[in-house]
């Protein structure tokens, strides 16, 4: 196991690597000069040289993307050219944190909700329930997430006025701590400004862990063992639970894994929309605005956190599933 | 019936496989089946918990508009993160605003864009080319430090510097010196009269003491002398100001501003709804607009901006080269429709390059109007024929390409608008739109043939007029070139009599209403959307908030 884990890190490395090379390459690509934005409308074009210059953009391609690679092993990811000279390790380590709260409160909504309803739907297969409620999540799926998100606003804030419009609150870590010292209202706060959010990011991935543990629940059901577990007399719940749900939860797993890593950098929209200060906003910033460091560091960080979490999605595996070994 | 609906669909009759089998397949069951049940169980009454929690909460948190918790704090929203906290290098509309209150700059321009008296109470020009300004005393930064003419200089120098990156440079560069006279007087020397520098003089003055450590630090840290001190910094998500209490103009009345940044238009226009925000400003979305006029806790203020859309007309391209053509479009352009249709009256219909926010504008400088039949009578006399729907001339359509950039939705509309009425009155035209930075640079190296895009901050003829249309001027990506509009854009920009300026550019716009480099489409507008509860605030088409260091807020 611990051959296969070295193993897999040592390939996470070549594909940073491919990553970077493949982001560096493309920026450099597109039209879009990084000085001439800076600049704006009024620059003149020796203005634009002269950054230009600074900025060492007017060496060849292939020698800045050394340089960068050589800086970027020091743990150096260089500074923003757009935020004020912000050191872009600082920059994403301000964002991260958000964005991470975010995906994982709608993971674990999305599998809070779809698991039970997945069983559900398995166990009384072609029911009203699992009717409705295939139909329901496919209509969630299909809707556009600016929409839904506006939507969710519309009824949450401005008819009800249970949920704040916009932002962030204290993060998570910090709110549990206030609240074990006395004080709950800072995580009533953040959870409240986290719900809307967190929702409408959940309502994409409910219906994939919905279809997916329904479709292993319904493989499972039909094994033998499940049979032989019915036909000693254990009770419904047993046979559900213990016998059948456990061995259809490894696929629901990789599911999980692959989504949070997509939230993590693909949560764009829903960051917009809510104001939520997370990656996909600064990375789609600096994106418009070519600012090359912070668009290099934020998909190497997004990369990097993803192949982290497929490793551990695959070593879980392998420690649910004794059948699974990596050799 | 619906216990027969819910029944579950059971296996049945195989029996003799399960007698077979039951051994090995309880062999297989294991025993962290329990674990997996109660994790699952767990995870439901989270779930409960966190429904529970919210719906607890939710109905607590309804009043909260009017929550005494932010007492005094007055919630400005904002729709992009200010790029620095440095005026000097600012460049995006949230660093202005931000500069405009943590900053003051030798001047103050009102909401006419009159210079008015700031950091320096007084000046004069004693030559055409020597502008000396006498500074307020008892002036200090927010960190206690005085103000003197020493920041004046260091901040100007600063900007003049060539390997410095201030973007706006260009406007500062006929300041040929600056140079302390004494501890509160400031003398700057321009290569010719310069008429407009008193416009661009608003820019924020830097502490010398602070910026010449050169570590960056105003940039993340702003300190000035304004009516605001910063506080912190959520990057992304809000920046917290406070009153200065000892601020040369009066203490604000409240105790600080929170911006915070809420990038969709519609979110920011829900968020003063709802009572979470205080006050938003253009960019809005005139839907939103019309819907927030009819709440009764909302102030909504319109007025004509400092900015135009436009389209810019490659004068360097067949057809385009071809003035009558120029004109034939702008005759073909409906410009009270799109301000209707498309802006819902949010912009006005433009008639040239006068402003209407600016001493220069007078109603009787006008480009062509509307009006088809002209369009076809200029073509035709022209020497275009109609061939199947399309004017050709000596074999070759009359075709070309209409871009914009697709990040505003209005535009794009307005481009397909515009294309369905040229090439109904006999044009082809092909339209493309891109992200921001591929389109602008494309045509900053003049590689388009007709773009619509805007200019902001006009609050100056000069600053529309000089650099865009003098011969080789920066930002000519027209490629347009006149002798006598050279000539008259240089006096105006060297005459200092406002009266023989205004006469200079009506003059020049003229000119350019007929030739057509630019078809000036809207005056944008500009709308403010303030709670109630704000009194005090004085609106200015330019956007600055600087107004609100005198405002309170009722109620709380």
């Amino acid at each position: 196991m611990l051959r296969y884990v070295l193993r897999r890190l040592a390939q996470m490395v070549v594909v940073l690597f491919g990553i970077s090379l493949l982001v560096f390459g493309l920026l450099h690509l597109v039209p879009g000069d990084p000085a001439a934005l800076l600049l704006g409308q009024q620059a003149t074009a020796q203005d634009i040289a002269r950054l230009r210059h600074v900025m060492g953009l007017d060496r060849p391609v292939w020698y800045q993307f050394v340089q960068y690679v050589a800086r970027a092993a020091r743990g150096d990811l260089g500074t923003s050219i757009f935020l004020g000279g912000q050191r872009v390790t600082v920059l994403i380590g301000a964002h991260l944190p958000a964005t991470a709260e975010l995906a994982f409160a709608a993971m674990a909504l999305a599998v809070a909700v779809g698991v039970p309803v997945g069983v559900l739907c398995a166990v009384r297969q072609y029911s009203l329930i699992d009717v409705v409620s295939m139909a329901v999540t496919q209509i969630g799926v299909s809707m556009p997430v600016f929409w839904l998100g506006m939507l969710f606003i519309l009824l949450f804030s401005l008819q009800l006025r249970w949920l704040p419009t916009f932002g962030r609150g204290m993060p998570l870590p910090a709110a549990f701590l206030a609240m074990l010292e006395g004080n709950g209202a800072p995580l009533v706060d953040s959870l409240r400004h986290l719900a809307m959010p967190a929702m409408t990011l959940a309502l994409s991935a409910v219906v994939l862990i919905t279809r997916m543990v329904r479709s292993a629940m319904l493989e499972v059901l039909g094994q033998d063992y499940v049979r032989t577990a019915r036909s000693k007399g254990l009770t419904a719940r047993a046979v559900t639970y213990r016998h059948a749900l456990r061995n259809a939860v490894l696929p629901v797993i990789t599911i999980v894994g692959l989504q949070v890593g997509a939230l993590l950098g693909g949560a764009v929209v829903t960051e917009t929309i809510f104001a939520w200060p997370g990656l996909g906003q600064l990375l789609i910033n600096a994106i418009s605005q070519r600012d090359f460091p912070v668009v290099q560091g934020a998909t190497l960080v997004i990369a990097l956190v993803f192949s982290v979490i497929n490793l551990a999605v695959d070593v879980a595996y392998a420690w649910l599933d004794p059948r699974i070994h990596y050799g | 019936m619906i216990a027969r609906l819910c029944r579950r669909a059971a296996p049945r009759g195989r029996a003799e496989e399960l007698h077979r089998w039951g051994r090995k397949a309880s062999q297989d069951v294991g025993t962290r089946g329990a674990a997996v049940r109660t994790r699952s169980t767990w995870l439901g009454w989270v779930l409960v918990g966190c429904l529970a929690g919210l719906l607890v909460g939710g109905p607590v948190g309804v009043g909260r508009a009017q929550a005494p918790g932010s007492a005094g704090m007055v919630r400005i929203g904002l729709d992009v993160d200010a790029g620095t906290g440095d005026p000097r290098f600012a460049l995006d509309s949230s660093a202005y605003r931000l500069g405009e209150l943590v900053y003051d700059g030798l001047v103050y321009l009102n909401n006419r864009q009159a210079p008015e008296p700031s950091l320096a109470s007084s000046w004069d020009t004693p030559t055409p080319t020597t502008w000396v300004f006498h500074l307020r005393r008892g002036v200090t930064f927010h960190d206690g430090q005085p103000f003197t003419a020493d920041d004046v200089v260091y901040t100007f120098e600063t900007i003049l510097d060539p390997s410095s990156k201030a973007p706006y440079r260009s406007l500062y560069t006929p300041i040929t010196k600056v140079e302390k006279v004494d501890a509160y007087t400031v003398r700057m020397t321009t290569s010719a009269p310069y008429a407009p520098l008193l416009s661009y003089l608003n820019i924020g003055i830097v502490p010398k003491h602070i910026g010449e450590k050169n570590d960056g630090s105003l940039a993340s840290h702003p300190v000035g002398t304004g009516p605001f001190r910063f506080v912190s910094w959520d990057r992304g998500s809000k920046i917290t100001l406070e009153a200065n209490a000892r601020y040369w103009g009066g203490a604000p009345k409240v105790r600080g501003l929170v911006i915070n940044i809420v990038p969709d238009n519609s979110a920011r226009a829900a968020a003063v709804e709802a009572g979470d925000l205080d006050f938003i400003h253009s960019p809005l979305s005139p839907q939103d607009v019309a819907r927030l006029r009819k709440s009764s806790n909302l102030i909504v203020t319109k007025m004509t901006g400092l900015g135009i859309t436009y389209l810019n007309i490659n004068t360097s391209v067949w057809p385009l080269s071809d003035v009558k053509v120029r004109q034939a479009l702008a005759y073909l352009t409906d410009r009270q429709a799109i301000a209707a249709d498309i802006y819902q009256g949010m912009d006005q219909a433009a008639t040239s390059l006068l402003t209407p926010g600016l001493w220069a504008y007078t109603g009787s400088v006008r480009q062509p109007e509307y009006n088809p039949a002209k369009a076809r009578a200029l073509l035709q006399e022209d020497g275009f024929t109609l061939q199947g729907g399309v004017y050709e001339k000596d074999g070759k359509p009359l075709a070309i390409e209409l871009w914009t950039h697709s990040e505003d939705p209005n535009r794009v509309q307005a481009v397909e608008f515009l294309q369905n009425a040229w090439q109904k009155y006999g044009f082809r035209v092909k339209v493309s739109t891109n992200e921001w930075p591929t389109f602008s640079s494309a045509v900053y190296a003049s590689k388009h043939q007709v773009a619509l895009l805007g200019w902001l901050n006009i609050v100056d003829p000069d600053r529309l007029m000089f650099n865009q249309f003098t011969s080789n001027g920066g930002q000519n990506w027209e490629k347009y070139s006149n002798p006598t509009v050279d000539a008259l854009l240089q006096r105006g920009r060297t005459t200092l009599d406002r009266a023989a300026r205004a006469k200079i550019y009506q003059q020049a716009a003229q000119i350019l209403a007929n030739d057509q480099p630019y078809d000036v489409l809207l005056y944008q507008g500009y709308v403010v959307v303030q709670s109630a509860q704000l009194h005090g605030f004085v609106p200015n088409p330019s956007g600055n908030l600087k107004t609100l260091d005198a405002v309170t807020l009722g109620g709380r």
